[in-house]
């Protein structure tokens, strides 16, 4: 499978990166280290459960995938990253460590001065992620200004907004500033949101669904202005999508997310060529691809299981083609497997499941 | 012809579903303006049996006096009790503005449908005539009008049902455009049926709920608009007990005693508050943006 | 841009057109005799003659309407029956007191619902927001003609604060301003619940639409975002709606100009209905049309043009 992508030129790019930190080397790297995160939304009547047990990391330079369908929880994840979760929204276990400090031990006042500056966001839909009332320009100086970039001078703010707009693609910049959001295509608005980015220059990006609204041909800008982005200021991306492809072309590393559970995680090449979870599994299986053209497209039979609506045990047991008794009764833990880590039964000796996992996954 | 198509009085009977009364409950302020509602209406209709004296019984030797035993309220400057005169009044209040408002649906319904159906040249005319009507204030219209038909309780009601014409009828023009491009309409013309009876029959039921909750936010206006033009001598003439004639009364001796004012306030503003919050709960549950707006709580 | 201003403009001109015909024609729109319409069943055989010649009754109906008309548009609107003055100047007197208590009741009411709204958005489902809630919803609830009762007597009655009667002079501001203090508050209580609640749920859509996210997700100090950048958003609506409404605002001069005795178109129409002097009521009517077509007019237009959307179309992407 991976082969086949990769022969499709959509595989990893080894010279645009810079050389990665040993994996052996320990996690106070790391530049962004969550841990056990749960994440609760609470309405009138339910409490949702939206994230569980969540655990991964980013060093920096770093670009990481994650990856799952609608409802698995990634933009959840990011939004509680950001501490950006909506007023009914909690994180209710684990933590969040980035840059070596706890978020949740940072004032308000902390937190505003690390978005944008340290951790930064883009958006999926650029259409309306743009205040529509206010210039370019007086959106991307006031950006700088609430950072105190430029010591208040706002002409120099205003230079360095110029400059960063020609940096990303944008003509004539010197007289679209003063343009406003709606007299750019979504391209290009998607463009401007990556310069309010690169002006702030921060550790970690994290990029939610960014091409899912655009068309190929602009699809391809974005990534190539993130890689640039990693290149140039080694900046760590988090990549959360949807699209496999995308994925395998961009990242290092790949989290794999189902009904708010991370369930597999890995650096690219192996979980593409042989991935551990069965979700996974199934997934790039349903990614068309040249090699078996005229064959039936492959689904994955149900449907994602409602937050509401969990069964209990394993989450992908309901839609898993190895699911034994066991694991409607216990859920998974997220163990390390190979310098990997997988949610699976079957790779859990003391789960009780039957059969040797992995050939049974590569036979099966 | 006997096909079902999807459509015909759907929103009436999602409207009349267990989900309703679930919404109300969570609306307590709706439904404390549905309570005060019922309890004028009551008040309304049982006015004669209710009231303790004639809205007419004089007892000159009483006049102005402050609340006490005999009269709950005090009396008015003619020895009249406050309090049987803002019951009975209730009755002129309502009496006005309902059948009123209902008229002014009815009218505006028939020339709103008719433009909006027929469309064309029919149409533009009325949607200038409409918006012509509606660059009038109401109550300036009311005053033109009353001013060469003299004053009187009946015309008033004419009045009011002319200036709220032109919003039900601006309203269900544009809910009859909008109606009218769904696929339903276009099935049962295929199938032959005559315009009349698409209009009526299916596209009727499908727009009356918005209107309906038009209507419930109107009530209070044209209760305001009726005691306001009594107030000013315009509207119902004394000696009939309109609210607006009792605060004009009160008005004028508000130095010697201010309860006449001061019921006659109170009875309007709680009236006005309990119709308006009644359709500001229906107009939660009716409309779905609002109503989502509510739950943006859930994921 | 500018085509819509002159389509605005004509349609403007259209209704006061429009407007014109339907007052003049209105006293032949009931059945009967014009004269006995105007001046009730008991009229005076001299005062029937003066009716007459001065609504030049003896004529034709179009003929009537179309001097009614084209005096209108020279600003001749005819001599009132009683005195025989030209009804113009009697407008123009009264009209200065009747702008300035709308302008004054609309800018209170702007003064004090528009930080209510905002502090209440900042603040959702405090006890504050919740206040307000209830709040405007009272005061949307009071008829503006109750208000101005109620502030009478508690104010100048009870408390004899501020003045019931009268404008007070116009060359002495300060008595002017404490003549005008209560009746612009009546008016604007109505008011300030509408634009607390508008402004509040207008800042609330906005805070919760993606570019306040952005906004937020970019560190933006938290004064900023809603005074400066959800703010601007929410006063487009806001400024819409009140245009909508600013007719009923100066219709409710009227019965506010009648409470407090105060000269005005307000009050001269309805004591000439009264009175039965039907040239100033169809002067003042016409003149209260026209004033609230410019009303809307410049509220539309300039929401039009505050919102960069429509101000500049947007180019082709």
């Amino acid at each position: 499978m991976a082969a086949a992508m990769k022969r499709s030129g959509r595989a990893p790019d080894a010279s645009s990166k810079i050389p990665l930190p040993h994996p052996d080397q320990k996690e106070c790297e790391s530049l962004l280290v969550v841990q056990g995160l749960d994440v609760v939304y609470r309405t009138r009547e339910l409490r949702l459960r939206a994230l569980h047990d969540v655990s991964f990391d980013v060093r920096p330079g770093q670009i990481v995938g994650v990856v799952g369908e609608s409802g698995c929880g990634k933009s959840t994840l990011s939004a509680a990253l950001m501490r950006l979760l909506p007023p009914n929204g909690e994180i209710t276990s684990g933590s969040i460590r980035f840059q070596g400090r706890d978020l949740s031990s940072l004032t308000p006042e902390q937190i505003r001065q690390m978005r944008g500056r340290e951790m930064a966001m883009i958006f999926q839909d650029p259409l309306t992620s743009l205040n529509p009332t206010f210039t370019v320009g007086t959106q991307l100086i006031d950006v700088q200004a609430a950072h105190r970039q430029g010591h208040r001078d706002r002409a120099l703010l205003r230079d360095r907004a110029v400059k960063m707009l020609t940096n990303v693609g944008i003509p004539d910049a010197v007289e679209r500033i003063n343009d406003y959001p709606h007299q750019f295509s979504g391209g290009m608005r998607q463009r401007i949101m990556i310069a309010m980015t690169l002006i702030l220059e921060p550790q970690l990006l994290i990029a939610d669904e960014p091409t899912s609204a655009l068309d190929v041909t602009l699809e391809a800008q974005v990534l190539e202005l993130l890689r640039r982005l990693r290149a140039d200021k080694g900046t760590a991306i988090l990549f959360i999508s949807h699209d496999l492809g995308v994925v395998a072309q961009l990242c290092d590393r790949v989290v794999v997310m189902y009904a708010g559970r991370a369930v597999e995680d890995g650096d690219v090449e192996s979980l593409f060529e042989r991935p551990l979870h069965p979700y996974t599994k199934a997934l790039l299986e349903t990614v068309p691809s040249r090699e078996r053209r005229g064959e039936r497209l492959a689904t994955i039979p149900g449907r994602v299981p409602s937050l509401s609506a969990l069964p209990s045990g394993c989450k992908f047991a309901p839609r898993c083609s190895f699911v034994q008794e066991v694991n409607r009764g216990k859920e998974p833990r997220y163990l390390e497997v190979d310098g990997r880590h997988v949610r699976c039964n079957m790779y859990d000796p003391a789960s009780g499941y039957q059969g040797a996992g992995i050939q049974q996954l590569e036979n099966g | 012809m006997g096909v079902v198509v999807q459509g015909g009085g759907r929103r009436i009977g999602h409207f009349a579903g267990r989900r309703l009364f679930r919404d109300m409950a969570t609306h307590p302020t709706g439904f404390f303006g549905l309570l005060i509602v019922v309890v004028l209406l009551a008040i309304a209709i049982s006015a004669p049996l209710l009231a303790p004296y004639d809205d007419a019984t004089q007892d000159i030797a009483r006049r102005l006096e402050g609340p006490s035993s005999n009269h709950p309220l005090g009396t008015d400057d003619l020895g009249r009790d406050l309090l049987s005169r803002i019951i009975i009044g209730s009755r002129v209040a309502l009496g006005v503005a309902i059948p009123a408002v209902l008229g002014a649906l009815l009218v505006g319904l028939v020339l709103g449908m008719v433009g909006g159906y027929l469309g064309g040249r029919v149409d533009y005319v009325l949607l200038v005539l409409i918006d012509t009507m509606l660059s009038f204030p109401a109550v300036i219209l009311a005053l033109a009008l009353l001013a060469v038909l003299g004053p009187s309780l009946r015309n008033v009601m004419l009045v009011i049902v002319v200036s709220f014409v032109p919003a039900y009828a601006r309203v269900a023009r544009a809910l009859v455009l909008a109606e009218k491009g769904k696929p339903y309409v276009e099935a049962e013309r295929s199938l032959g049926a005559r315009d009349w009876r698409i209009a009526t029959i299916h596209i009727m039921p499908n727009i009356l709920a918005p209107l309906l909750i038009l209507v419930a936010m109107d009530i209070p206006s044209a209760i305001a608009v009726e005691a306001g033009l009594s107030f000013l001598g315009l509207g119902v003439q004394p000696p009939t007990p309109s609210w607006g004639v009792i605060l004009a009364d009160g008005f004028e001796r508000v130095r010697d005693t201010p309860w006449p004012v001061l019921w006659t306030g109170l009875a309007l503003m709680t009236t006005t508050l309990g119709f308006t919050l009644l359709g500001e709960m229906l107009r939660d549950i009716v409309d779905p943006r609002v109503s989502e707006w509510r739950r943006w709580q859930r994921p | 841009m500018g085509k819509y201003i002159l389509k605005r403009l004509g349609l403007a001109g259209v209704v006061i057109v429009l407007t014109m015909f339907l007052l003049g024609l209105l006293v032949h729109l009931v059945p009967g005799d014009p004269v006995k319409i105007i001046l009730g069943p008991r009229a005076s055989e001299s005062l029937s003659r003066v009716v007459r010649a001065e609504m030049q009754l003896d004529e034709p109906v179009l003929v009537q309407v179309w001097s009614f008309v084209r005096g209108a548009a020279t600003g001749d609107l005819g001599r009132d029956f009683v005195s025989q003055l030209p009804v113009t100047s009697l407008i123009q007197q009264a009209f200065p007191h009747t702008v300035l208590l709308a302008v004054s009741g609309l800018g209170l009411a702007t003064l004090f619902g528009v930080p209510l709204g905002v502090y209440a958005a900042t603040r959702p489902n405090s006890w504050i927001d919740r206040l307000t809630a209830i709040l405007s919803v009272s005061l949307i609830t009071v008829p503006p003609f109750v208000a101005g009762v109620f502030l009478l007597l508690l104010f100048a009655v009870e408390l004899s604060l501020l003045p019931a009667i009268g404008a007070g002079e116009l060359g002495n501001p300060l008595d002017y301003l404490k003549h005008l203090v209560l009746p612009s508050t009546a008016l604007a209580i109505t008011w300030m619940g509408y634009i607390a609640r508008l402004v509040r749920t207008s800042m609330l859509e906005i805070l919760g639409a993606n570019y306040s996210r952005t906004a937020f997700a970019f560190g933006l100090p938290r004064r900023q975002i809603f005074y400066k950048y959800a703010l601007k958003n929410a006063i487009i609506p806001t400024i819409a709606v009140l245009g909508v409404g600013l007719g009923t605002l100066i219709a409710n001069a009227v019965f506010v100009e009648i409470i407090f005795s105060r000269p005005g178109l307000g009050a001269l129409i309805v004591d000439s209905i009264s009175t039965r002097n039907y040239p100033i009521v169809r002067g003042g009517i016409l003149v209260v049309v026209v004033i609230v077509v410019a009303a809307n007019l410049v509220a539309d237009l300039s929401y039009r043009l505050l919102d960069p959307r429509i101000r500049f179309e947007a180019e082709g992407s």
